[in-house]
């Protein structure tokens, strides 16, 4: 590709670089206008916004956090259709919320970023991208944490004689009618594809390493009249809001393994699976064997009695290989298949955006985070010098709406700014003894969780330090309680004074 | 495959007994915390426990801090006295003799707390009262006397109308019919309960709320109709050093919206002054 010309674009040299147009971005861009901030690029690989809710495109994909929740505080939206909104009306929101903040002139679409460098010189951000160069006095990282699609190695994979694609790249132009098709894994994006499939290809083969757990989701339509109370009175929306992200917040005492509400949340799964499975043998199957909680808490109301279908086999191992163009199991089952679906979730521990990032001495975030990534506050890290992470180490949540957490995050970014330009310092940048003392305390709240003691290998995992790095281990409002307000104290022995 | 082995808390409270006025008394400690944060003592309500009143709370709010709550005990007089009830409430936080101490109220247990917290100001250094009031009035007497006149006669209904005070409608309306016959069951008064209702009929603490000193939170409930908010905007008027903040939930709060109290009270602890007195909090807005 040639890279193009940024010689002429007004927005190559400004304050404030977001890579990444996806909620965390498009979130940081609409406040930053709030706060008439002007001085703002962001840059984005794909041709159009969207991030997950773009990139996601398979059948039946929706969001597994209620829509009214799952939106932007500063924009609820009246109009959703349902209780989980299908992705395509998320993303249709996401881009409403982008032009209703004139967003148009700050985005830069087929900007993939090649690298980001820190100059020590000029005190800027150097970040070259498929579009052209842009410098900038911050650099805001919202490049996502479910962003790129992980691959299983498994052998012979490239002599598949059929179609194979990621969940999140679907090709709608292969034909799934009539089709034997394979899908490997059993999390969310799995188990919203597989019943949306089933009726219509000639056999699905479902690769299951471990079971999930799966609650009730009780989807239901707005009506024409809850809209209308929703558009006539907002306070109906925040009601609901509120409602549903405090109800999140008390599922997060079965994951903190207080006894009760453990029980109670493993007998609503299970009790979900027998109301629907009758077979005692795909019960067997379909009963996990680690602790409610360890991994995502899936929601369907479809996806068992899918599998109680004739055209519809549950391989209870996972995919190993592909043998002379047979899929064969770890169980060694073989099937004769024409499409396999890889449903098998991100890159998330090791995110290759990590890669690209280059602090002080050069040195990239991945090599600082070579024994597992951290950053205090979930947002900043010691040696990357006014570099701020938006959904990376430390924000996800498996109770709740990321959208919070990224919204609490906006705020702490916001805060720091405003600390910066009023104390005139040219540099934000967190002491490395607070950096290891945030993923200190983190790490010991994720011990009293089902994260790490669920007995389970999950994608909030870490494999290199055995830590839940992903994951904020606690409810979803302590976040925002702990870590939305910006607090200059880590940061200030570290700062110097503007034009000093 | 089977199911897992059940996984337990990492760190099981301790339960203590510690004779006070000729009854023993039954705290839970959670013991130390993570920090240095002042120790939470929590007293529950009229007919209820730690188990009953505070399942949540009390697990969910130890871990940064250590967490005490105190079942109070039946005293065994025909005729229930606050007084009984404080001195409880006083012979625990001597013994424990915490560095420093929140004292979290809900319900009659926040007029108990109040009424300590205006005595014994060198036992309580914050206050936090839940659905508290400092003087009965007429609509809770009203309320009173429906319930004292059916416990016998109609216990069913006896108990439909307690569970339809004690939760918000919103919080009704949304249950499935099966959990709302598991609340309406669980409304039962033993004894003990009866005359701590009897109790609930002459509260008047005005003058002892007066002379609260701690830092304070005062929490109502914005559906709750056994106290409604109006006790608790009266209790952030008198005592001098209070802030104020509302939960969208019924006086059940303890179960409608646990977190929610869970998230007031972990803030307020952590930094009591955040807010001067006098302060109208407003409501986390997800
Ligand atoms: C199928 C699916 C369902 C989900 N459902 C829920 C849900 O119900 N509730 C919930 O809370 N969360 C859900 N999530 C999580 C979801 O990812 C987040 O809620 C949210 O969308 C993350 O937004 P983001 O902007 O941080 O990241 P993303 O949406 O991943 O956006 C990142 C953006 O950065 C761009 N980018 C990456 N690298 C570069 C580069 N080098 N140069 C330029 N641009 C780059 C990407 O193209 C992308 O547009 C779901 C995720 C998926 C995949």
């Amino acid at each position: 590709m040639i890279a193009a010309s940024t010689k002429t674009d007004p927005l190559a040299d400004v304050d404030i670089i977001i890579v990444g147009a996806g909620f965390s971005g498009i979130g940081m861009g609409v406040r930053l206008k709030e706060q008439r901030t002007d001085s703002f690029v962001i840059l984005e690989r794909a041709d159009s916004l969207g991030g997950s809710w773009r990139d996601n495109t398979y059948p039946g994909v929706a969001c597994d956090v209620p829509s009214p929740l799952y939106s932007f505080s500063f924009q609820t939206n009246p109009e959703w259709s349902r209780l989980f909104a299908p992705g395509q009306e998320i993303w249709q929101y996401l881009q409403k919320v982008a032009d209703d903040a004139t967003l148009g002139e700050h985005l830069r679409f087929g900007a993939e970023m090649s690298s980001a460098v820190w100059d020590g010189d000029s005190e800027r951000w150097v970040v070259t991208t498929t579009a052209g160069t842009f410098t900038g006095r911050y650099l805001i990282s919202a490049m996502g944490h479910l962003t790129d699609p992980k691959l299983p190695d498994i052998p012979g994979i490239g002599e598949f004689s059929g179609t194979v694609m990621h969940s999140a790249r679907w090709n709608p132009d292969v034909d799934l009618d009539g089709k034997r098709v394979g899908v490997v894994g059993t999390g969310a994006s799995a188990i919203q594809v597989v019943p949306s499939i089933a009726s219509k290809v000639e056999h699905l083969v479902l690769f299951q390493r471990t079971a999930p757990y799966i609650v009730a989701r009780q989807d239901f339509e707005f009506t024409e009249v809850q809209k209308k109370q929703f558009r006539r009175d907002p306070d109906a929306i925040s009601e609901l809001r509120q409602s549903i992200f405090w109800l999140g917040e008390y599922s997060f005492a079965a994951r903190r393994l207080v006894p009760a509400y453990l029980e109670e949340a493993r007998r609503e799964a299970l009790s979900h699976m027998q109301s629907q499975i009758e077979d005692p043998l795909l019960r067997d199957l379909l009963t996990p064997d680690y602790e409610i909680g360890c991994k995502r808490i899936l929601r369907s109301d479809d996806f068992y009695p899918t599998l109680t279908r004739d055209n519809v086999t549950l391989e209870p191992s996972a995919l190993a290989r592909v043998d002379s163009g047979r899929a064969v199991s770890s169980a060694g089952r073989g099937f004769d298949l024409d499409v396999l679906i890889l449903a098998t979730g991100f890159e998330t521990w090791d995110l290759p955006s990590s890669y690209l990032i280059h602090g002080r001495n050069g040195e990239t975030l991945a090599e600082h985070w070579s024994s597992g990534m951290q950053a205090y506050n979930s947002t900043t890290v010691h040696g990357f010098p006014n570099l701020f992470l938006l959904n990376g180490p430390a924000t996800s949540l498996g109770h709740n709406s990321l959208i919070f957490m990224i919204e609490a995050q906006i705020d702490y970014v916001l805060g720091a700014l405003r600390w910066a330009d009023a104390s005139r310092r040219a540099i934000v940048e967190v002491e490395e003894s607070a950096e290891g003392r945030y993923a200190d305390l983190l790490h010991a709240q994720a011990q009293e969780t089902a994260l790490l003691r669920g007995g389970c290998d999950s994608w909030y995992l870490d494999p290199r330090n055995g830590k839940a790095t992903l994951s904020w281990p606690n409810f979803a409002h302590s976040f925002r309680d702990q870590c939305a307000t910006f607090d200059p104290a880590p940061y200030a022995d570290q700062a110097v004074e503007l034009g000093a | 495959m089977a199911s897992p082995a059940p996984t337990t808390l990492v760190a099981e409270p301790i339960t203590r007994r510690l004779p006070v006025g000729g009854v023993e008394v039954t705290y839970h400690d959670s013991g130390a915390g993570r920090t240095d944060l002042p120790t939470i003592v929590l007293v529950h309500g009229t007919g209820g426990s730690t188990d009953t009143h505070y399942p949540f709370i009390f697990p969910m709010l130890a871990g940064p801090q250590r967490v005490l709550s105190i079942d109070l005990a039946d005293p065994g007089s025909p005729i229930l006295e606050l007084r009984q009830l404080e001195e409880q409430v006083i012979g625990v936080l001597e013994e424990v003799r915490a560095d420093s101490v929140t004292l979290v109220g809900y319900s009659l247990g926040a007029v108990v707390a109040t009424s300590v917290a205006g005595q014994r100001s060198d036992l309580v250094d914050n206050l936090i009262t839940i659905a508290g009031w400092a003087k009965t009035d007429g609509h809770q007497l009203l309320r009173n006397n429906i319930w004292r006149r059916t416990k016998n006669s109609a216990p069913v209904a006896c108990a439909e109308f307690s569970a339809f005070t004690a939760y918000s409608p919103g919080f009704l309306r949304q249950l499935p019919a099966e959990y709302q016959s598991f609340l309406v069951d669980a409304m039962k008064y033993d004894d003990f309960g009866c005359r701590q209702m009897d109790l609930n009929r002459k509260i008047d603490i005005t003058d002892l709320a007066g002379k609260v000193t701690a830092d304070t939170l005062v929490i109502a409930c914005r559906d709750d109709y056994m106290v409604p908010p109006h006790h608790s905007r009266e209790l952030f008027s008198i005592i001098d050093n209070a802030r104020y903040t509302e939960v969208r939930s019924g006086h059940g709060v303890v179960l409608e919206r646990p977190a929610e109290l869970v998230h007031v009270i972990s803030v307020f602890n952590a930094a009591p002054r955040a807010h001067p007195a006098g302060t109208m909090i407003a409501e986390l807005k997800p």
